[in-house]
């Protein structure tokens, strides 16, 4: 558990935001003037858990800035996949996720690879189906080839159903 | 020493009209029934037939109701029975002033979670439990501050524990206050299966109002034990081995007992 940090990086009309750490009851978000930005871009890869008041925090923060502002939200790490999945409205209407990261691991190797997935590229959703375009063993995972995708594909892809 | 009435539903046996120490079979109930019948029902226990360990769970109910006591001095020994000689089951306890910050516990927790074998497909989740379990407990703590700061705290400790046997990991927390009440957590729990978690987030100071249900949400049993002025034992069981996504549908028990 780390305390949570924030960068940012700017350009004239776009935010990057890079998180790490945790989200929870000491969480300080960096202030941003809502509408300044077209795009505020989220990397969220450093983040290592959220918790409710974690929750309460982020959409406090995030729901009025996403009524200006187009969301991109990159990198995203399975705590965070876990809350796009479980608490309705944590992924604003306006927030786009461009990639997460889905686990896989090898029975025979004990080993345990998280693979960026890109929307569109390794993963692409139409409508209502989720594509997986991604193989394990023509890709080497881990160098072994028994890789196998670690969480149930229909539901931790779910949120891709209505956040692309 | 209560004897622990059995109530089965599945059977179509009639309830009493207080439900109170007595323990409610159930099957293929959706988790937030096993919330609302527990809530009206005021029985202490709600266990379902096609759940996890159901004959340990009845046990475990049995043995809550007939010795309180005992599940609030070591909840563990309750819920896996007594530690074995040969194979002693893997745990970890940490006690602490309720002014100490959470951080190193859940850091410690996160390690012996990378020690057991099947624990990787629920890490994310059982570290968001022990997260809410020792929040919760420290908050109580901190009525009138931000727990950064101890200006205004109470004297007490929050105890953090987790054992598993291969199949269930366990883990909860105990405080020296005593002040849990059940019908708030129920009422708690209902509202965010019927309004949804951010239609039922608290707004104002203090909690968001939503983390037992996430804790709920996440365990396959919720264990409750209070004895008023004196502690509290908030407890879950995770299992081991199953894929994290799919713990929200899993069969579901409840236990509420009191001193």
């Amino acid at each position: 558990m780390s305390e949570f940090k924030s960068q940012t990086i700017e350009d004239s009309a776009n935010l990057t935001l890079q998180f790490s750490g945790t989200i929870d009851e000491d969480v300080e978000f960096p202030a941003v003037p809502a509408g300044k930005y077209g795009t505020i871009t989220l990397d969220l890869k450093g983040i290592k858990a959220i918790n409710s008041v974690g929750i309460r925090e982020w959409l406090n923060w995030i729901r009025p800035l996403a009524e200006k502002s187009q969301f991109v939200l990159e990198n995203c790490p399975k705590a965070m996949v876990f809350q796009f999945n479980m608490v309705e409205g944590f992924l604003p209407p306006q927030a786009r996720v461009a990639s997460f990261f889905v686990p896989f691991y090898s029975e025979s190797a004990d080993q345990e690879e998280n693979v960026l997935f890109k929307v569109g590229q390794e993963v692409t959703a139409d409508g209502g189906t989720i594509s997986i375009k991604y193989d394990p063993k023509a890709a080497k995972l881990g160098g072994v080839d028994d890789m196998e995708m670690d969480v149930t594909e229909g539901k931790y892809f779910q949120f891709l159903k209505r956040a692309t | 020493m209560k004897k622990a009435k059995v109530v089965d539903f599945s059977r179509g046996e009639i309830p009493p009209p207080d439900g109170k120490g007595k323990i409610g079979v159930v099957e293929a109930m959706n988790p937030s029934d096993v919330v609302r019948l527990a809530h009206v029902s005021n029985f202490s226990h709600i266990v379902q037939k096609d759940g996890m360990a159901f004959e340990n769970e009845l046990k475990t109910a049995e043995a809550m109701t007939e010795n309180v006591m005992q599940f609030l001095k070591d909840p563990l020994s309750v819920i896996f029975g007594p530690q074995p000689d040969d194979q002693p089951r893997a745990n970890m306890y940490v006690v602490n002033p309720v002014t100490e910050k959470k951080t190193s516990t859940l850091d410690k927790f996160e390690e012996f979670l990378k020690s057991i074998k099947g624990a990787r497909r629920i890490r994310e989740q059982a570290i968001l439990v022990a997260d809410e379990l020792y929040t919760n407990a420290m908050k109580i703590g901190h009525p009138h501050e931000k727990m950064s700061t101890t200006q205004f705290a109470r004297e007490g400790t929050v105890e953090f524990f987790a054992e598993h046997d291969g199949s269930r990991l366990v883990l909860g927390c105990r405080d020296s206050f005593g002040e849990l009440g059940f019908s708030q957590v129920l009422t708690r729990i209902t509202q965010c299966f019927d309004k949804g978690v951010v239609h039922s987030i608290n707004n104002g100071d203090g909690g968001a109002g939503i983390g037992s249900f996430m804790v709920f949400n996440t365990c396959i049993s919720y264990y409750c034990g209070v004895d008023k002025g004196r502690a509290t034992v908030v407890c879950v069981a995770l299992p081991l081995g199953v894929a994290d996504t799919d713990l929200a549908s899993l069969p579901k028990n409840i236990h509420l007992v009191a001193a």
